[in-house]
């Protein structure tokens, strides 16, 4: 009788968490996981700067934010002011068409995007 | 007596000829592959229309005189609109088929636009981490069913009566390797051929066939070679290539032709994948029953510039008793072949400014005058990276004998840089550098839409534009082209002159591919409108002001008033 009982809760566990399951791309999103309060070096720090430029180049490319952030279909980013925790959480996250980070890279390298987003915000052209 | 059993007989043997002809009622209903070979004047049942994706309707009832009264007859929208509307719509039997973003697919009414079904597919959130989403270009049907490939990795097949699933097969594993399916596939006798996106990715493209009965895989073609001479190192592991348009096939010789995307990754800085890397940036023909590999021509050995040939049209046509193929990439250079044996009949530019090359040799398809963008200082490149032309396709009209296809002539810098392939826990982007969007030299990027011939390259007539056009054309037996630009109008030309005979703005710039079908014995003018693209994104480099240009998806169905 006991594992029986054992045997149902699980079902019923597993059931639950199907009909939990995000089922379709626009309506329910996957959850995403803790977002880290605070970077874990200095945003700016030159080195980490040139580090996110890289990867702005290998991942954010001409199609989307245009080179070095100026002006493309996506939001320019140059000369711009972006809240930290906001940038983060979009390059993470995204927001359809801007795909979503989170898998693709580990939270260092999102901070290093960050880092070098935030070094544009006072570029004047 | 002898009138009664000669009408049974009659009867039978025309039962018999119908099977056989395999268009009775109900096959018909459900567009059987016999009537893929043997296209309805009123209908537009695939991709490209015909399977020598000539994408020209023989409809004439509006032509050159009367396409001044065309006017709407209904419009539908598809809703979730991001990236525009890329697609092109199927017709058969009056039902007019079309996908939107996300994979949302409808069936309607072809004279009213009344809905008899949509079918929004289930999608993995994992589409959310793609680089290619959330567009759709287009479906495909045959025995009874309406076909598409997902944008998490999966092909299905709905009921075309009632949008029912029939069967869905997981053919990527898009978690792990970052691909999908944007392309429509093909029917081509029991079997759906559909390629994936791949080019800048860090995996093997592959071309599929599934059974078109059940969804079970038939054959895969690897578009990267197992060869260490064409993929020095391992640099094939991480090689791209994938066929992400839809190709064309010559029932008489039973063979598909199919393009290949550019190789990973996009720009060597030198030593990334030493080789011809095989069989990127190639046109193949294979054998649709096997995936055999019948023969092929690689129009961009070693493609130092992304000049995927993965695109648009192939356009099967005979010319004094010469069975050709007429294949353009993105270098913009128009490939001429004898498509029974892949050798080259002529090479031509479709675009005027180039300098990625000196020339190709007409004879043989060698690139002389190689000018590669290499690591250290940013490189000026003719044509840009969308190409000389995009994935839009152009349209040939027999009647004419011209082919109506754009260009766009837009430059850039390249900056090359060094990259590792990323593969976990899931494929990252792999370019191996970036660009940006210049004008030519001694003056401003544009485009055009031209009438050419499409074997010698002659030209008829050409309009141009101050943005480069993106969206497919349409050629009608009315002699008309039909073609929508960036700024959101959709025009009809003389096919003759190029003369303007018709406009309308649709609010929205045009990336999709417009079509032309009959109900009841009237003609319809159906256009996609909607812009959205990867490929705009880079506009706004040289005109800021396309940033702001809305965005949108709406089909626009056009009829005489």
């Amino acid at each position: 009788m006991g594992n029986r009982s054992v045997r149902v809760a699980a079902l019923a566990l597993l059931l639950a968490t199907i009909a939990m399951t995000p089922r379709a791309v626009g309506q329910a999103m996957r959850q995403p996981p803790p977002l880290p309060t605070t970077p874990p070096f200095d945003l700016s720090d030159p080195s980490i700067v040139d580090a996110g430029s890289h990867l702005f180049r290998q991942t954010c490319t001409g199609y989307c934010h245009g080179a070095e952030g100026r002006l493309s279909r996506a939001p320019a980013l140059r000369g711009r002011e972006f809240d930290t925790r906001f940038l983060f959480q979009r390059i993470a996250y995204g927001a359809p068409p801007m795909p979503a980070f989170q898998t693709l890279l580990n939270p260092e390298d999102i901070w290093k995007l960050v880092a070098y987003i935030k070094s544009l915000q006072s570029v004047k052209e | 007596m002898g009138s009664k059993r000669a009408w049974w007989w009659g009867a039978v043997s025309t039962l018999l000829v119908l099977l056989l002809l395999d268009v009775t009622p109900a096959r018909a209903q459900g567009a059987g592959a016999t009537r893929l070979l043997n296209v309805d004047p009123n209908d537009w049942p695939m991709y490209h229309r015909t399977y020598d994706t000539h994408r020209f309707s023989p409809l004439g009832q509006i032509n050159k005189t009367n396409v001044k009264d065309l006017g709407v007859a209904w419009v539908h929208q598809p809703g979730a609109v991001v990236q525009g509307l890329e697609s092109t719509p199927i017709v058969v039997d009056g039902v007019l088929y079309y996908s939107g973003s996300y994979n949302r697919v409808f069936a309607l009414d072809g004279a009213t636009g009344r809905e008899i079904w949509h079918y929004f597919a289930k999608l993995d959130p994992v589409v959310n981490t793609l680089f290619f989403q959330p567009y759709n270009r287009g479906l495909a049907v045959g025995h009874g069913k309406v076909f598409f490939g997902t944008l998490d990795g999966r092909v299905m097949a709905l009921d075309m009566k009632t949008g029912k699933e029939a069967w869905s097969t997981t053919v990527l594993d898009s978690k792990k390797c970052s691909c999908n399916f944007t392309g429509a596939p093909l029917v081509v006798k029991d079997k759906l051929i559909i390629g994936q996106t791949s080019g800048e990715l860090p995996i093997q493209g592959k071309i599929y066939a599934l059974n078109a009965a059940n969804g079970e895989k038939a054959w895969e073609f690897n578009t990267i070679k197992n060869d260490p001479k064409s993929w020095g190192g391992d640099s094939g592991k991480f090689g791209g290539g994938g066929g992400w348009m839809t190709g064309s096939y010559d029932p008489a010789l039973n063979l598909v032709y199919w393009g290949t995307a550019n190789p990973a990754p996009d720009y060597d800085w030198g030593d990334a994948r030493p080789g011809d890397n095989l069989y990127t940036s190639s046109v193949l023909a294979l054998d649709p029953d096997n995936g055999q590999l019948k023969w092929y021509h690689q129009e961009i050995p070693h493609d130092d510039w992304d000049y995927d040939a993965g695109l648009g049209e192939s356009l099967v046509l005979d010319r004094d008793g010469k069975k050709l193929l007429v294949h353009q990439n993105k270098s913009g250079f128009v490939f001429v072949y004898d498509r029974t044996n892949g050798k080259i009949q002529n090479v031509w530019p479709m675009n005027h400014v180039y300098n990625w090359v000196q020339r190709i040799d007409a004879k043989t398809g060698e690139l002389i005058g190689r000018n590669p963008p290499r690591l250290g200082k940013p490189h000026f490149i003719c044509p840009w990276i969308a190409g000389g032309r995009s994935w839009n396709s152009g349209s040939y009209n027999p009647k004419t004998g011209l082919w109506y296809n754009t260009a766009m002539e837009v430059c850039e810098e390249v900056t090359v840089e060094k990259q590792t392939p990323v593969t976990e826990p899931a494929a990252g982007l792999f370019f191996g550098g970036d660009q940006v969007a210049k004008h030519p030299p001694g003056g401003e990027a544009y485009g055009h839409l031209d009438a050419r011939d499409p074997v010698t390259g002659e030209r008829k007539w050409s309009v141009n534009f101050k943005y480069p056009p993106i969206g497919s054309v349409l050629s009608t037996g009315g002699g008309l082209v039909v073609h929508g630009d960036v700024e959101g109008v959709v025009r009809a030309y003389d096919a003759d002159s190029g003369e303007e005979l018709w406009h309308f703005r649709t609010g929205s710039g045009h990336r999709g591919g417009p079509i032309s079908y009959a109900v009841n014995g009237k003609q319809y003018i159906a256009v996609p409108s909607g812009l959205g693209s990867l490929v705009l994104g880079l506009y706004p480099a040289l005109w800021p002001e396309v940033a702001d240009f809305p965005s949108g998806g709406a089909l626009f169905v056009f009829s005489l008033k």
